[in-house]
């Protein structure tokens, strides 16, 4: 041994009796820190100029011109006051942190390769460069410390806590076999759950590849009661309300306005009032965009749809409603010959069934709802409801009208709310107008898909059962019911950006099915942070936040079209500068993949040889036999599917796929109205001799009267036409004098995105808790004040929280974020010390007990801002206290509970602790369940669901029909 | 061994970075005996603060300052093994942050890249830095920075050849005619020219032998000033001796590390070559002085 040798062998053998060095420079990864970048130098070239927009509302901003995107150069701010030169490629994405589809604009540092921040892209039509607290903070979820950066497989028992780290090989060739076992043997053993989607199409084309009926979404604890309401109307299931031209703005609720999800409608709600528009909104609650509105109706919930009765039945009393409209284009020809004889309808001058005769019923029929009653059941002055309707009335063919969660899915009967509101679209002839509200499918634009797989032959069960024919869509949340049934099993069952045991009414229902292998026998978790489900998943695999995956998005947010294109924009930077990137985890931290390039990846692993004809589909057309690349897949579909982008590329000189690179957007049409006046020649619909497009519902028109609901075993007045449903929550059902209230658990918070937020720093500074909302009489009835806790008893459990006492609130009413209450249950794993509480999970037979052992705290990382943590409580996870409540109908989860008992909290009670008792949720479940009328007793033609009605992915018709007829076929046969 | 390893690049980075403010426990590998933390700091700023700066671009940035193409580089290739320097309070170069990211890259079993990186930005100048230290301090400091030289060669050992200092040294400033006593003192200011950092207690030390002023202000300052006093009071030759003592010092150190690792001869090579060049500019000088005495006495 040399000299040399022999003095460094003897200095590392002391070495190695010693502790390891705390960290000293440098050892955190990429993913950690982006604030502490290298030294540069001082430059004497000037930063590059800004371009100034100016915006609709007349506000100007600035933002980097296009044209130098891929040089941009500014001072370092951090470096000041030396003029320190930043060089960065500027690299458009779309953000992933709601469904709007806002544009972002990567800044990537040339050197490094880091995203320095995320700032509004300009040219997006959408959002137009301007974005809500959640956009820029996707530079916290990325750079987040306690992020999964590679594939974990667990070692330990499910829920242990025990991982591994394993290769993307690996997991592919596992995963691959599984999926390939399952669907040799049957169509519906893969189950693919999504939480956000935060795309159009492409998972979808995959699930229809592999043959199986797989599809399961969050639907039905967000939006299905409102899709319900407006199908019935017009067969598209979403508004499109175009604000920025309203002459009246009428919003049940405030969430989507306020900014948590569509930005893009705040900004135009804002610009249609400074150019005159009254603004009412309905909500119990006095929040951000209720203290904005001209009238402000807080209404007790459920009573929505009386007040919207009234104040149509007052356009029809004065024949002020668009008459014209309503003889075009509402079916009212089917009204005057199913109408009369609907059970417990009241006498109808039906006469010779001409339109006038149809105006004379419609007077005689919709004149029981008052303005008297209306402010009676919605515990509303009588005067704002009446003010309401004259503001509707002045809006002509200019009302501008939006619900999607809210009282839609808060009430049984909710979708009656969204019909009920539309009505009001119908009768002033505001569909589809210039200002007027619009439908999703006219301003979404979603392009064809490369290589369409046929429509698979199969029927999942556990995803749209029986009991609920007309569900928009799997009843999703019912699925630890439906296992607890033993009505099937899972064999692969993927979680995607989803935390099912915490977003979803009766978490421990949950816990159970997700700890038991018999019933959910593989899980894999495909999430950008930790998650609680994730926690008892198989595989935890990391998958991109925006800016770290491939995607193509578009949203209703105005009347007209465009679509967005989601990058992973440290790979597109290293592209730019000539590196070669095969798979974007090679250019994510650690090893964060994308999920498009992962399900073509197992797609190839569960197929190899192309024999369960499933390959073919995820084959290059360019290169036969060899996978698809992304640049692949988006090159075609720019190609061919998006028009007008072929030729807004060549006069740029760029193929389009570059010209999506280069802006991240690109706009399909700038106005889009009145769509079904559009002339065909086949198909559509005969209005006065002439055929235009209309509307996707079974008679081309608007259904007043909806057939499909009385063939389908819900003949009632109630049912076949907009009507008032009695809330499960009504006045009757809460007895306030016996303590009961009314618990509403889910209005949201602007600044915060369910399980995503706990990763995102500056947006938890803004908001971390989500005390009880109580009004001053019901807080001094109780005895408390802000800050005290109180116990919260539900039909199954309860919970403490603080509470804060507020006029903000109508009495008789508590109401909470339902965003806030994360745990975990390991000190250092599973979530943000400073975001999730430290949580045990006690279990006593049917009786489960969260007990919150410590609350928030801060801790040390790379990131100094970790250990500034100045709050403890992280808000309370009520949601495991929520019975079921599926509605009949549309198979909502019903989300207000009656809270049976509130009360101060006792001695040794302690913030955050949740029991529940899950027989009770059976019980509950079961008595919801008994509310339903079953496909089998009353399909009309021995299908399990109306043809016409959309569902994610439609199976072949065949698929349709119900197994006992099928069987009984194959018998005779 | 690896683990063993990371912890000594981990406690020297941080024994680098402390500023001086040092645990007792953690210099004990280093000296025998009981360290007086007040000692250790203040000979810390003695001998990095006031003495030798420990940054690679004092000797390897043609220039000899910080903060410039050398900096961003090492700062560039950190940040391209995926780790982020904490640079808030001393630049990239520093070689607290080298070390620190050695631990990094060795803890994270990246030996190929740790090897590499301890040749380009460790080893191409730490022989120079060792001697410089050593010339100011013969306690904890200097047997900090021998270890990190031991450590770093060893690693650098079976490293390809790299980015070190270029095998031709730049000419000497005498060579040129129109060449002054201030291009002396700007050649033997930048440790990639002349192959050595002389230090402030160097050139006071031998100032204080020969009576010379030390001068003030920045180093080639001093250095010029030192140089023109002797001009002015015919000490040139005594001077060019005092360095030539300083390069024969430096120059036995390097040999001594090319027989440590043979593998790095051309690098300490390169190093010589310059030491070479300093010896030759500074026998000129030496024999100019000598002659300029001999024409003064027969004048």
């Amino acid at each position: 041994m040399s000299d040399l040798a022999s003095r460094v062998a003897n200095f590392l053998g002391k070495m190695i009796g010693r502790g390891d060095e705390s960290p000293v420079i440098g050892k955190t990864e990429t993913n950690a820190g982006g604030e502490a970048l290298p030294t540069f130098s001082e430059t004497t070239v000037p930063p590059e100029r800004l371009t100034h927009v100016v915006h609709p509302d007349g506000r100007m901003s600035t933002y980097p011109p296009p044209e130098v995107w891929d040089h941009w150069r500014e001072w370092d701010s951090k470096a000041w006051p030396r003029k320190v030169a930043r060089n960065y490629t500027l690299v458009p994405t779309i953000c992933f942190n709601c469904e709007s589809a806002c544009g972002l604009l990567a800044y990537v540092d040339k050197t490094t390769y880091e995203i320095k921040k995320f700032e509004g892209n300009p040219v997006h039509p959408g959002s137009r460069g301007r974005n809500c607290a959640k956009g820029p903070a996707t530079h916290n979820q990325i750079y987040d410390p306690e992020r999964i950066l590679y594939p974990l497989k667990r070692v330990g028992e499910r829920g242990e806590g025990k991982w591994k780290r394993v290769s993307w090989d690996e997991v592919l060739e596992d995963v691959g076999a599984r999926m390939r076992e399952s669907r040799k043997r049957r169509r519906d053993g893969i189950m693919y759950h999504v939480g956000r989607p935060g795309e159009d199409h492409y998972t979808n084309r995959c699930i229809t590849a592999w043959g199986v009926d797989g599809h399961n979404s969050h639907t039905n604890i967000c939006s299905a009661g409102a899709r319900a309401g407006y199908t019935f109307w017009a067969g598209i299931d979403r508004p499109s309300p175009d604000h920025a031209n309203a002459r009246a703005i009428l919003l049940i609720s405030s969430h989507l306005e306020t900014g948590h999800y569509f930005n893009p409608h705040a900004q135009r709600i804002i610009e249609g009032k400074l150019d005159g528009a009254k603004l009412v909104t309905m909500d119990p609650r006095l929040s951000n965009t209720a203290s904005r509105s001209d009238v402000w109706l807080p209404t007790w919930p459920g009573s929505e749809s009386t007040i919207l009765l009234a104040i149509a039945s007052y356009l029809i009393r004065r024949r002020t409603y668009n008459r014209e409209f309503v003889r075009r284009w509402v079916d009212w020809e089917t009204f005057m010959k199913w109408a009369p004889k609907t059970p417990d309808m009241p006498e109808l001058p039906v006469g010779d069934g001409t339109f006038e005769d149809f105006e004379r019923c419609l007077e005689t029929l919709y004149g029981q709802f008052t303005f008297e009653r209306a402010a009676e059941e919605s515990q509303v002055p009588i005067e704002r409801i009446v003010e309401t309707a004259k503001i509707v009335e002045d809006a002509g063919d200019r009302l501008a009208a939006h619900t999607w969660r809210s009282a839609s899915i808060g009430n049984l009967g909710g979708w009656q709310v969204a019909r009920c509101l539309f009505f009001l679209n119908v009768l002033t002839g505001s569909v589809g107008t210039r200002g007027g509200t619009g439908l999703n499918a006219w301003n979404k634009f979603v392009p064809k898909p490369f290589k369409q797989p046929p429509p698979f032959n199969a029927w999942n069960e556990l995803q749209l059962p029986h009991e609920w024919p007309l569900a928009f869509f799997e009843m999703s949340f019912l699925l630890p019911h439906f296992l607890e049934e033993e009505r099937g099993e899972i064999d692969v069952y993927f979680t995607r950006v989803y935390n099912p045991m915490w977003i979803n009414p009766d978490g421990f229902m949950w816990l159970q099915a997700l700890q038991d292998e018999k019933k959910i026998k593989f899980h894999v978790a495909l999430t950008p942070t930790w998650n609680e489900s994730a926690w008892f998943a198989d595989y935890v695999l990391p998958m991109g936040h925006a800016g770290e995956r491939h995607d193509v998005m578009s949203q209703e947010t105005h009347a007209g079209q465009w679509i967005g294109f989601r990058q992973p924009v440290r790979r597109v930077a290293m592209e730019r500068a000539g590196k070669k990137v095969q798979f974007t985890y090679e250019a994510n931290p650690g090893e964060v993949w994308e999920e498009n390039e992962f399900w073509v990846e197992v797609s190839g692993r569960m197929d190899p040889d192309g024999s369960l004809g499933v390959r073919q589909w995820f084959e290059s057309n360019e290169r036969p036999g060899e996978l698809v690349t992304q640049d692949e897949y988006w090159g075609w579909i720019f190609d061919h599917s998006v028009p007008g982008l072929p030729e807004a590329a060549a006069a740029e000189d760029l193929t389009p796929l570059q010209y999506m690179r280069k802006y991240g957007c690109f706009e399909v049409k700038a106005e889009n109205y009145l769509p079904y006046e559009q002339l065909v020649s086949e198909g559509g619909v005969e209005i006065d001799g002439v055929r235009r497009k209309g509307f996707e519902t079974p008679s081309g028109k608007l259904e007043l009267y909806s057939e499909t609901l009385k063939d389908w075993g819900w003949p009632e007045i109630e049912y076949v036409l907009p009507w008032t449903l009695q809330s499960h929550v009504h006045p009757d059902h809460i007895a306030r004098d016996k303590g009961e209230m009314l618990l509403l658990p889910n209005f949201r918070l602007p600044t915060l995105i369910h399980t995503r937020s706990a990763n995102a720093k500056w947006l938890y500074e803004i908001s971390h808790n989500n005390p009880v909302w109580m009004h001053v009489s019901d807080a001094q009835r109780l005895g408390v004040e802000s800050g005290d806790l109180v116990r919260v008893e539900t039909e199954i459990g309860f919970f403490i929280d603080k509470v804060w006492v507020t006029e903000g609130i109508k009495p008789g009413i508590i109401a909470m974020s339902h965003h806030l209450g994360r745990w975990r249950l390991q000190e250092s794993s599973g979530g943000s010390p400073g975001m999730t509480a430290l949580a045990k999970l006690e279990e006593d037979g049917d009786e489960h007990r969260l007990h919150i052992v410590k609350g928030g705290s801060a801790w040390k990382t790379f990131d100094p801002d970790t250990s500034r943590i100045w709050w403890k409580d992280v808000g309370v996870h009520q949601n495991l206290t929520h019975g079921v409540h599926p509605d009949p109908i549309s198979g909502a989860h019903c989300w207000l509970q009656r809270a049976v008992n509130v009360r101060k909290a006792a001695a040794g009670e302690r913030h955050g602790d949740v029991q529940v008792d899950t027989r009770k949720s059976m019980a509950v479940y079961r008595k919801w369940l008994a509310m339903t009328r079953s496909a089998m007793d009353h399909s009309p033609d021995g299908t399990r669901r109306p043809y016409w009605l959309k569902r994610p992915l439609k199976p072949v018709k065949e698929a349709y029909r119900l197994p006992n007829l099928r069987d009984d076929e194959e018998q005779a046969s | 061994m690896t683990q063993a390893r990371a912890r000594a690049y981990g406690l020297l980075s941080r024994l680098l970075l402390s500023g001086g403010d040092i645990d007792p426990d953690m210099a004990a590998h280093f000296v025998d005996g009981e360290v007086d933390p007040e000692d250790a700091a203040t000979r810390y700023v003695a001998t990095f603060d006031l003495g030798v700066p420990p940054y690679a671009s004092t000797f390897l940035a043609e220039d000899g300052r910080v903060g410039g193409e050398r900096t961003t580089r090492i700062a560039d290739e950190i940040a391209r093994d995926g780790f982020l320097p904490i640079t808030d309070e001393v630049a990239a170069c520093h070689l607290g942050v080298l070390l620190g990211h050695m631990y990094a890259l060795v803890a994270t079993g990246r030996d190929g890249r740790a090897r590499e990186f301890a040749r380009d930005h460790i080893a191409s100048w730490i022989t120079p830095l060792a001697s410089a230290v050593a010339a100011i301090d013969d306690g904890l400091w200097s047997a900090v920075v021998a270890m990190v030289a031991d450590l770093s060669l060893d690693d650098a050992t079976n490293a390809p050849d790299g980015d070190g200092p270029a095998d031709q040294p730049p000419p000497h400033p005498l060579l040129d005619d129109a060449s002054g006593l201030r291009d002396v003192a700007e050649f033997l200011a930048k440790p990639a020219r002349c192959g050595l950092f002389l230090t402030d207690a160097e050139c006071a030390r031998i100032g204080r032998a020969y009576d010379l002023p030390r001068g003030f202000g920045h180093r080639r300052a001093r250095i010029e000033t030192q140089l023109g006093s002797a001009a002015e009071y015919g000490r040139v030759g005594d001077l060019a001796t005092a360095w030539l003592e300083l390069v024969d010092r430096r120059d036995a150190a390097l040999r001594e590390t090319e027989d440590d690792a043979p593998s790095l001869r051309r690098l300490q090579s390169a190093w010589r070559a310059r030491l070479q060049t300093t010896r030759e500019m500074l026998e000129t000088l030496r024999e100019g002085a000598r002659r300029a005495m001999t024409q003064q006495a027969a004048g």
